[in-house]
């Protein structure tokens, strides 16, 4: 029977490839190593660990792939990349699983192990999974390969993506391996008619030919020798269009093989031998035992038994090497059944003893889970005994506390109710003293928060009630006092044009005169205390008066501008404003020494901010004096009033900035 | 004849101008009313040559009651008096329709030569209101000339802006916060009308304030 246990070889290379592009150039890895090396941000750096990896992987060096992913994985540790570290770790396995370190690569399975981390994508499951498989068909467990491969397949199936059918048929090759070594001839016929059913031939696909190659090697463990070479003859004409040379010398073995059974001894040989040959020049050693037995297997019948026993040593030899205990007891059964045919019985009896003690760990490795299992069950069940007896001792336990405490339990009663009572009256009093203190400390800050909101209130009012006060002045003088005053002038006018005399009447001259100044002094005064236009036309408008009457006196120009302020304000808002802006250009003109000053109104939306700049001789803001600081203090005062926030710059002759940002409500 | 109506809630007004017009037979004061109201109800079944119209009354805002009389009627001429001089409310009396503007304090010479005027169809202004608006039209000028003026910060932000610098770093630079470069920074593009830094920086620029 023939067996290419290193087969599985290929098959990782192919899942391999199915999750990596293949680009695979020395100059990429060392362009990716620059990268890596420069170090930069961990995002990019991470899917680039993994990357490099590949490329040495497909240059054949594991070693050097394996030291980056282990840097990648402390990477996506450090910075807590779940998703990455858990890719790292699952292709960490794959590597170590591919150098045939079984533990080591379970172990990095394990702690990568997605469904633990919690990770469900699709494809990183699928990863998982696909690895598994592969570390335990290595090991040869092919029924735990079976299962995660059947598990592989069902999340590809279930992604449904036609980009990863290249992956269903590596992970069906795998599924026919491992059926096949289980003998689930049936099982795995099913799993190869529904992947040939999906497969779309218009397009190339290197991997047929080791699907061909897998469903041949079933059938021939199942002895349908016409279903095998059929298969075979398929895998040979897609070989041909792809190439692969461990695949083809396979194929040739295959066909040798089939001309063994076939009883056709000399072209067995004659195909085992060059196959055998070509692996020895190409120095695949993992190959050569297989191949070796096949070789050895013909002679005999070409009647030249003893030439058969150096290719049966060699086979030995390396299998030993390489723990393939199946071929090793392969070998060892030919060659009790070759010398007990050519009577040699001591030799026979040797290589029996020896294929048994080998069968034994073959069947070890079958049993090894079984047992596991068992111990398993055992261990479970000592655990509920153990339950079991501590629960009954317990129960006895409880039953001797019980009658005891029953007596103690009335004394007791009676004495824990007349604590509790005592305790409840001591608790009671205790809460309506605490409860008393908060009241009292409630009380305070509620006194003080009322003294607060008394204060706000009564400056708010008392700044309300100065500035009615002024607007109710400012009337008073316009209408009253001014309409006098004008009246008196009308007059004036009147008997001046009735009067031609009037006129050279010095006396007359100078009350009219003095009438004029008193009229327009009343409208000074009551301009400043609260200008009309302000009421009627609101702050841009009168800030912009203000700026025009400072300007026409040619001393400092003052210029305004204003964004957003189409809409205006709330009367008293306004008022407010305008008295902080009056104020800062009073400082201006009576300190700053400055020939031009900026007013500023932005407005967005609810944000309104107001600047005010001058290009005076700036003042130290700790050293200023008493008579700058009141008006500052009385704006700092108004913008708080206002719930603004102010900010003065000033430096040394280039002037001063004030700033200040209100929010408005309306 | 040419008939005049007073609408003044001070009586002393009415009696001063009636006074300086007495000696003009060809003007008679047909009526004197003391606030909006009154003059509403006046004006519907009368139609005055000249309304000489108080801008602070009692009841209803004489810039308001002076567009409500134009709706109604486009005959009367208006003029405006007042004893304050503010450009604003000038300029605002004249949008609304009124033909000339007065000063409570005005000679007897002004308030004749006001109303012949407004009857030739001029607009009036007295000669300190003249002035009042001199000024306004200079600032407007001013405003005209398209360059908005910056403040000291805004011109450093605008040129650190220039220089390649992002909010955070001028604010480091300028020891402010952020959110105050922020600002200023929302200000000058308000300012040069823009929504981008991209913008603002091409006109300011193009106004060669970089």
């Amino acid at each position: 029977m023939f067996k290419l246990r290193s087969l599985s070889i290929i098959l990782f290379f192919c899942s391999f490839l199915f999750i990596i592009k293949s680009y695979g150039q020395q100059n990429i890895t060392d362009s990716l190593r620059t990268v890596i090396d420069k170090k930069s941000s961990d995002n990019i750096t991470l899917p680039l660990y993994y990357d490099i990896a590949k490329q040495y992987y497909l240059i054949g060096k594991q070693d050097s792939g394996l030291i980056y992913l282990k840097k990648g994985l402390a990477v996506a540790e450090l910075t807590k990349n779940k998703e990455w570290y858990c890719k790292i770790g699952l292709r960490i396995g794959l590597f170590y699983a591919l150098m045939s370190d079984a533990d080591s690569a379970n172990k990095y399975l394990e702690v990568a192990e997605p469904y633990k981390m919690g990770i469900l994508n699709d494809t990183i499951l699928a990863y998982y999974n696909n690895h598994k498989a592969i570390v335990a068909i290595n090991q040869e467990d092919y029924e735990a390969g079976a299962s995660y491969t059947i598990k592989t397949l069902e999340i590809l199936e279930k992604m449904g993506d036609k980009k990863i059918a290249g992956a269903m048929i590596q992970n069906t090759v795998n599924l026919i391996v491992c059926l096949k070594d289980q003998k689930q001839f049936q099982l795995g016929e099913k799993y190869l008619k529904k992947i040939l059913k999906n497969i779309d031939y218009t397009k190339e696909k290197p991997q047929l030919d080791l699907l061909y190659f897998n469903a041949a090697a079933l059938y021939l463990e199942s002895k349908d020798t016409l279903m095998f070479k059929q298969y075979l003859d398929s895998a040979l004409f897609y070989n041909k269009q792809f190439k692969s040379y461990v695949l083809e010398m396979n194929i040739k073995a295959s066909y040798a093989e089939y001309y063994f059974i076939t009883k056709n001894y000399k072209e067995s040989y004659k195909h085992y031998l060059e196959v055998y040959t070509s692996f020895k020049q190409q120095n695949q050693i993992n190959f050569i035992p297989a191949v070796a037995i096949g070789v050895a297997q013909a002679l005999p019948f070409l009647g030249n038994w003893e030439a058969a026993i150096p290719y049966y040593q060699e086979a030995i030899e390396l299998a030993k090497k390489d723990r393939a205990y199946r071929i090793l007891t392969k070998a060892y059964d030919h060659l009790n059944k070759l010398y007990s045919k050519n009577m040699q019985f001591e030799k026979a009896y040797e290589y029996g003893q020896l294929q048994l003690q080998y069968q034994d760990s073959v069947s070890n490795i079958a049993s090894k889970k079984n047992l596991q299992l068992l111990e398993a069950k055992y261990q479970n069940e000592k655990k509920e005994k153990e339950i079991a007896t501590l629960t009954l001792s317990n129960t006895q336990k409880e039953l001797t506390v019980l009658r005891r405490n029953r007596l103690l339990a009335i004394g007791g009663i009676a004495s824990t109710a007349l604590l509790i009572v005592l305790g409840l009256f001591n608790r009671q009093n205790k809460q309506k003293r605490t409860i008393a203190e908060k009241d009292k400390i409630l009380q305070q800050e509620q006194i003080k928060f009322l003294e607060r909101q008394q204060q706000v209130v009564s400056l708010q009012s008392m700044v309300n009630g100065q500035e009615t006060e002024r607007t109710r002045i400012a009337k008073d003088l316009h209408d009253g006092l001014g309409g006098l005053f004008s009246t008196i002038k009308m007059h004036f006018s009147s008997l001046q044009h009735e009067n031609e005399n009037l006129k050279t009447n010095p006396l007359f001259s100078k009350s009219y005169d003095m009438v004029n100044t008193a009229s327009e002094e009343v409208r000074r005064i009551a301009h400043n205390m609260m200008p009309e236009v302000l009421i009627k036309l609101g702050l841009v408008q009168a800030s912009k008066e203000l700026c025009n009457s400072i300007s026409a006196g040619k001393l400092l120009q003052a210029s305004l501008q204003s964004y957003g302020m189409e809409k205006r304000l709330n009367a008293s808002t306004e008022i407010m404003l305008f008295r902080i802006i009056q104020e800062l250009l009073n400082n201006i003109i009576k300190h700053a020494n400055a020939t031009e000053a900026i007013i500023q109104f932005n407005r967005d939306s609810n944000r309104l901010s107001v600047t005010v700049e001058d290009n005076g001789r700036g003042f130290n803001l700790k050293e200023t004096d008493a008579q700058t600081h009141a008006g500052l203090e009385s704006v700092q005062n108004r913008v708080t009033y206002l719930n603004g926030k102010l900010s003065i710059e000033s430096e040394k002759e280039i002037g001063t900035t004030v700033m200040m940002d209100f929010l408005i409500n309306e | 004849m040419i008939k005049i109506l007073i609408i003044d809630d001070h009586p002393l007004v009415g009696d001063g101008i009636t006074t300086m017009l007495r000696e003009e037979s060809h003007l008679q004061i047909t009526g004197i009313c003391k606030n909006g109201k009154e003059a509403l109800d006046f004006l519907s079944g009368n139609q005055p040559d000249i309304i000489l119209l108080d801008i602070n009354l009692p009841d209803i805002d004489g810039l308001e009651l002076c567009a409500t009389i134009r709706k109604t009627n486009k005959v009367s001429k208006i003029i405006g008096l007042t004893s304050t001089n503010e450009a604003g409310i000038i300029t605002q009396l004249l949008a609304k329709g009124g033909n000339g503007y007065l000063l409570k304090n005005m000679e007897r010479s002004e308030l004749i030569s006001a109303i012949n005027e407004v009857l030739e169809g001029k607009i009036f202004l007295s000669k300190a209101a003249n002035q009042k608006i001199l000024e306004q039209f200079n600032s407007v000028n001013h405003a005209l000339e398209n360059t908005p003026v910056l403040t000291r910060r805004e011109k450093e932000i605008l040129q650190l802006l220039h220089n390649g610098l992002n909010g955070p770093q001028i604010a480091e630079k300028l020891f402010l916060s952020p959110y105050t470069i922020e600002t200023h920074r929302k200000h000058l593009m308000q300012k040069f009308n823009v929504n981008t830094t991209q913008l603002l920086l091409k006109n300011a620029a193009e106004q060669k304030l970089i």
